[in-house]
């Protein structure tokens, strides 16, 4: 039993970990180019044609009043992925934009 | 539940919610904070989870832009409550909002995803769900008393339907 769960948990940090961090460069792109292009006080419509400019997917989560997205790396393993959310204030314009790694494991 | 295969017959699981009435979904989630497999006990301390860091949760709108929409291997359908679509998104969203706030540390049997996922369907029905999938984990954790909601039992149980590669 031990060996089994020893044998399961170097697979689960092999993939969860790989040989290095995979989805960096893909955050750093995202990032860079949501920093550059967005900043608080911008309208829903900027957020948009941003968004669509970069060919990033979204979905407006009308329950947080933000912007959510996942984006992948395609030479990366699916357990991994940027996250971005652009929260906007009760106005609708910009109050915080959140681009970070995402994780899937047990 | 959602489930997405991690290793072998072990998954990965989060918890869709359905509005009966319209078909929309929200999902909420869970994972490590970080890939890394380094660190120390020491780690837990300051919320390191030996190196995966704290849990981290999240929730949103379940499609094409949520993490996991795109991996998912099988679901199962846990049963209904008789609670207003929104008024369960919120639960949600404070489920995931205290989770984070107390910074739980990672370790890969548990707590983990799966602990998330199984706690948070407790918190909402007031039932462990038993799960159809090997999911380890997924009996650690209980509902947090720093929840704003208290569980609304299940109307309707659904145990034994899965659906498989949606």
């Amino acid at each position: 039993m031990r060996a089994i769960v020893g044998a399961l948990l170097a697979m689960i940090a092999v993939i969860v970990s790989g040989c290095r961090d995979c989805i960096e460069p893909k955050f750093q792109e995202v990032k860079g180019l949501l920093d550059g292009k967005l900043k608080v006080g911008d309208t829903r419509e900027r957020v948009e044609e941003v968004l669509k400019s970069a060919e990033i997917g979204y979905t407006y989560d009308r329950f947080s009043n933000r912007y959510q997205s996942t984006v992948r790396d395609a030479r990366c393993e699916p357990y991994a992925a940027v996250s971005v959310y652009v929260n906007l204030d009760t106005s609708g314009k910009v109050s915080k934009v959140e681009v970070s790694k995402t994780y899937t494991s047990l | 539940m959602g489930y997405t295969q991690v290793v072998g017959e072990q998954y990965h699981t989060f918890v869709i919610l359905t509005d009966t009435e319209t078909g929309q979904q929200f999902a909420t989630r869970a994972g490590p904070t970080t890939n890394s497999f380094s660190g120390s006990a020491s780690d837990a301390g300051s919320g390191g989870g030996y190196g995966f860091g704290p849990i981290h949760a999240q929730t949103g709108p379940y499609d094409s832009s949520f993490i996991d929409q795109p991996n998912v291997v099988a679901t199962q359908s846990i049963g209904t409550i008789p609670t207003d679509y929104s008024q369960a998104v919120a639960n949600a969203q404070n489920f995931a909002n205290v989770t984070n706030a107390n910074g739980i540390p990672y370790w890969v049997l548990g707590p983990n995803s799966n602990s998330y996922a199984s706690t948070f369907t407790e918190s909402l029905t007031g039932t462990r769900p038993t799960l159809e999938h090997s999911a380890p984990g997924s009996d650690m954790g209980t509902p947090s008393s720093d929840l704003n909601y208290s569980p609304t039992p299940l109307v309707t149980s659904s145990s034994g339907n899965t659906q498989c590669g949606q």
